[in-house]
């Protein structure tokens, strides 16, 4: 690892004082409220979440928005892709897509929510949500990383005669890596967010949303906060797999 | 043999060719000199097809491979330069580390890529990409640019030695450069 991208993951991860500073505020809150159904303390999530660990139950939700999301999102991602490479060569593909874009960003997630349910049984909501909430940030990403390929590596490749393979490994997936890589990160947060959000609203049997939602109206809060804490820890995990995921695919297919 | 006829081309309506026509016999090795402006540069990139001329034609190019070093380096900067010559040729020629040495990389340097290199390596590993590449006509655009005397007298062995029976369009400043070179001198226009 060179001093540089040291330095940027020292800079990037959350120093631990910070993440005990607000935990002692957690803390301190919780005391003073003194009303467990209002705010648990830390201790009392931390203690539920791992009660919650040896359910099966707890395990099968997770299995369930854990795979929703995740195809959603890859499907996205395979849309996104597509797309963008249309975009990049068809000028009258981007402008076509252009509006398309612009109005999905701009809606909010529960009208979609609302909407899709209209569509798609309550059970594939969070497929469609994710997809839909994923697909402008990977498409317009993928598609700046593209524009911004140097054209004078572009020439370069046309009067050698490199064959497009070589030329999509060497020049455009270098350039267009790094847009994907952040637009992936940013969109498996979004995914979570969202999706979740519409399980709430669909509420799905066997979903973390549906879980969520009976915490809520039985007014489990300890059970509230251990599964928000485990749409953290799922939004994380798949930020830091994917990440290790492009950069092996980057390593294998850039080399 | 490459036939210009009439070329002519402008850029935002200011014309930078004119009517120009030049012949270059197969296997000749033509130098082009001139003022900065004068349209060398422009010339080579229409010859080597990476832009249209407005009016006029080039023939004789048709099925000829090309190779060139550009005014840029234009390398991919994470790669190592045999990498770098791998993406052009498909393969690795046998002869790329002698070659390299030849033109005056050090043999550490081998295994870095070329973004850690200094101007003038990075040069050295563009020239050496270009003469390994398969060609019939190879374009210098002011390729010995920021080489000192003694690697530049090594580049221009290995350049002599490479592009033997093979049609060279070499465009420079320095009239040394242009030696055993048949020279066209352009003149910017009025």
């Amino acid at each position: 690892m060179t001093p540089s991208t040291s330095s940027a993951k020292k800079k990037r991860s959350v120093p631990l004082w910070a993440a005990a500073f607000w935990l002692l505020c957690w803390e301190a809150a919780a005391r003073w409220v003194d009303e467990p159904i209002l705010l648990v303390s830390p201790l009392q999530a931390i203690r539920r979440f791992f009660q919650l660990l040896w359910q099966p139950q707890f395990w099968q939700s997770v299995g369930f928005s854990l795979g929703h999301i995740l195809l959603g999102f890859f499907m996205s991602l395979a849309l996104a892709l597509l797309l963008a490479v249309l975009s990049y060569r068809h000028l009258w593909v981007r402008q076509l897509l252009s509006p398309l874009t612009a109005t999905v960003k701009a809606i909010p997630v529960a009208s979609f929510v609302i909407l899709a349910l209209l569509w798609v049984p309550s059970r594939n909501l969070s497929i469609l949500i994710s997809l839909m909430i994923a697909f402008p940030v990977l498409y317009q990403n993928t598609l700046t990383g593209l524009c911004h390929t140097d054209p004078q590596l572009l020439e370069m490749a046309k009067l050698f005669r490199v064959p497009f393979a070589r030329r999509l490994r060497g020049v455009y997936l270098p350039s267009a890596m790094p847009y994907l890589r952040s637009g992936m990160n940013i969109a498996i947060g979004l995914c979570w967010k969202s999706g979740v959000a519409a399980e709430v609203i669909g509420m799905p049997s066997g979903s973390i949303g549906e879980k969520l939602y009976q915490a809520k109206v039985y007014l489990e809060t300890p059970d509230l906060f251990c599964w928000t804490l485990t749409i953290v820890l799922l939004s994380v995990g798949c930020e830091k797999l994917l990440s290790l995921l492009t950069e092996l695919v980057e390593r294998r297919l850039c080399a | 043999m490459i036939a210009m006829e009439r070329l002519s081309k402008a850029y935002d309506g200011k014309p930078v060719l004119r009517d120009f026509s030049l012949r270059v016999e197969a296997g000749e090795h033509l130098c082009l000199m001139g003022p900065s402006g004068c349209g060398k540069t422009t010339l080579l990139r229409l010859l080597m097809g990476l832009e249209r001329p407005d009016g006029g034609s080039i023939t004789g190019l048709e099925g000829l491979r090309m190779s060139a070093v550009f005014q840029e380096d234009r390398l991919l900067e994470h790669l190592t330069a045999a990498e770098n010559i791998r993406f052009v040729c498909g393969s690795l020629p046998e002869e790329t580390e002698t070659l390299l040495l030849r033109l005056g990389l050090e043999k550490e340097s081998l295994s870095r890529p070329v973004r850690e290199f200094s101007g003038g390596m990075k040069r050295r590993a563009a020239i050496a990409r270009a003469l390994l590449a398969a060609f019939d006509v190879l374009f210098l655009d002011e390729p010995y640019k920021g080489l000192d005397a003694d690697t530049k007298k090594a580049v221009q062995d290995a350049v002599g030695e490479y592009t033997r029976n093979k049609t060279v369009v070499l465009v420079t400043h320095d009239p040394a450069e242009a030696e055993g070179y048949r020279l066209v001198e352009m003149k910017p226009l009025l």
